[in-house]
């Protein structure tokens, strides 16, 4: 029962996701799902990796995770670019164009930044960062930009948290912004924490005019005492402004974590079902 | 007993074999509290607390407060008690005098040694207070270790009509101490249902403990509680203390039983995880290992050939 974007969400799109991932197999398992949902939804794949792996290397996994990788190289619906395609000197706008001018009638990217750093400047990376949030806002595209947390500290981190403020995916935890607040989803734990919360802090940054936050439970089967602290101190700054967090439709096991943890009772936290 | 009205905590114990016996000890010590002019503050089993109120009389000025209320689990009861507390002083109490009951019920008495924590902690916990408690004791249906644990644990006690220093009593950190190595025979234990020697995942943890713990019947809520608790562990030895984390865990009859190996040098205050999320004192890191207490009917730390352990007890029938 993995965090799957798959069911949360619906619909196929999923927009500008960072993933975070702890370890190899962690990246594995996103990936195979990642492009198995596109294949299932009609969209056109690409994907882009290092040099030096062989292509065969996605090919096993959507393999070993039921994909019939046969048919979606044969009929072009998946395609593993090498680095110069996948970043092209004009930017990714008119590789995307491209794959929808075939048919499709979306588009799925995803890459890892560790690849994509040894192809492009830190600058220029940032910079197909930001261009890449605007065109999964405007066109029907999603891209899973892959960040392995054992290299991404500091300063890397909080960029990378910072250039996708819609979705993040680490650990267990499916986080998905919406113009009214935060959608939880899966199991928060120590593998999560520190990103929901400085996703929180950036949320809160940048609405602080709204006097509340949303931040909808409804899908979080699981909440430890480093999931609620992440809430707290995520929201900590905007609640002494004043700003209200208001935790919505919690499941029993986690509402009742939340009240023994006399997280409804600090400043500034509603806890509603 | 001139020193006695000292400002700080002021911890007794009185050993009893008769209700008329806890009564005639109980009205001596109320009594000249509200002489005193001290909030008097009694909280013992139903049927106690009515024969304290015969003996008083109706008139007399005192709290009732019904036992499980306040006490369910130590570190529970140590916030709970700090906060009725402080309330007492805003509210003017020169002191607060207080008659609590032990009561454990068979000769197993699950949460004994959370109990004998409890009593050492409060005596540093509670220091700052203007509080005169009196544990009372029965020695006619307490099991033996409670009894011992009540002896080691009150500067002074009370038999009949005397209150002496009490030479057996020992210091909270070296109770605790003791506490730990107390535990380190596990009579109960077999072979492991699950052994992970490497931990990483916790969710991969919580879905194989999870699925051990939810098979046989077990009481639900003992089973996520449990679950919580030991992730709470995990995450601990997985931030705080040095690899590989061992975990294992046992599914008896009566009882989940969980251990947690790092190899770290483990938390060296003994009052770890008593304090509670709220509380301004207390390091971040303790939160989890408090829920983890709070969670459990057992919890102790050791230093143990395998490494730094902490072994987490629940009864999973449901009462």
């Amino acid at each position: 029962m993995r965090v799957d974007p798959a069911d949360p969400v619906g619909s196929g799109r999923d927009g500008h996701v960072l993933l975070l991932h702890h370890s190899e197999a962690d990246r594995r398992a996103s990936v195979a799902r990642w492009v198995r949902r596109g294949l299932a939804h009609g969209e056109k794949v690409l994907y882009t990796q290092r040099a030096e792996k062989p292509d065969g290397w996605l090919l096993e996994i959507l393999d070993e995770y039921g994909v019939d990788v046969h048919a979606a190289t044969a009929d072009g619906q998946l395609s593993i670019l090498p680095l110069a395609e996948f970043y092209p000197p004009g930017g990714q706008t008119e590789l995307v164009h491209r794959a929808l001018l075939e048919g499709y009638r979306a588009v799925r990217l995803s890459a890892e930044s560790d690849a994509a750093l040894s192809f492009l400047s830190a600058d220029r990376y940032r910079q197909l960062e930001e261009a890449m949030e605007e065109i999964c806002r405007s066109l029907p595209v999603s891209a899973m930009c892959q960040y392995d947390t054992r290299t991404t500290v500091g300063h890397r981190f909080l960029d990378a948290v910072t250039s996708h403020p819609q979705s993040v995916i680490t650990g267990q935890m499916y986080l998905r912004r919406h113009p009214d607040g935060v959608e939880l989803h899966g199991e928060l734990d120590l593998a999560s924490n520190e990103a929901l919360l400085l996703t929180l802090r950036h949320a809160t940054d940048h609405s602080a005019a709204a006097g509340s936050l949303r931040v909808s439970l409804r899908g979080l089967s699981f909440i430890d005492v480093a999931g609620c602290r992440a809430l707290l101190l995520g929201t900590e700054p905007f609640r002494e402004a004043g700003g209200q967090l208001r935790l919505e439709s919690a499941q029993a096991q986690v509402g009742r974590v939340l009240r023994v943890l006399g997280v409804d009772r600090q400043r500034g936290v509603t806890l509603e079902e | 007993m001139a020193g006695d009205a000292s400002a700080g905590y002021v911890h007794d114990a009185l050993f009893y074999g008769s209700t008329k016996e806890l009564v005639a000890a109980a009205t001596s010590f109320l009594r000249a509290g509200l002489e005193a002019g001290d909030d008097v503050v009694v909280v013992c089993t139903e049927e106690h607390n009515h024969a304290i109120s015969d003996a008083m009389g109706a008139n007399a000025d005192l709290t009732y407060l019904p036992r499980g209320q306040i006490y369910r689990r130590a570190p529970f009861a140590v916030p709970a008690y700090r906060r009725f507390l402080q309330s007492r002083v805003d509210a003017g109490a020169r002191r607060v005098r207080l008659l609590g009951e032990v009561e454990f019920v068979g000769a197993e008495a699950p949460g004994w040694r959370e109990w004998g924590r409890f009593e050492a902690v409060c005596n540093q916990a509670l220091a700052p207070y203007p509080l005169w408690s009196v544990c009372a004791y029965d020695t006619h249906t307490l099991p033996a270790m409670v009894l011992t644990t009540g002896e080691l644990t009150h500067p002074h006690v009370r038999r009949g009509s005397s209150r002496t220093e009490n030479p057996l009593y020992v210091e909270p950190a070296v109770f605790l101490d003791l506490m730990a190595d107390h535990e380190s025979e596990r009579p109960d234990l077999t072979e492991p249902a699950l052994a992970i020697t490497d931990v990483h995942d916790l969710y991969q943890l919580r879905h194989e403990i999870r699925s051990l713990l939810v098979s046989g019947g077990t009481d639900p809520a003992a089973a996520e509680n449990f679950l919580l608790a030991t992730n709470e562990v995990a995450t601990n030895a997985l931030r705080h203390g040095r690899g590989p984390v061992l975990v294992r865990l046992w599914v008896t009859a009566e009882r989940f039983v969980c251990t947690v190996t790092d190899q770290g040098e483990g938390f060296d205050d003994p009052f770890a995880g008593y304090f509670s999320l709220t509380s301004d004192d207390v390091p971040e890191g303790q939160f989890g290992l408090w829920l983890a207490r709070q969670l459990c009917d057992d919890f102790t730390a050791s230093h143990t050939p395998e490494g730094f352990t902490v072994r987490l007890a629940l009864r999973h029938t449901p009462h």
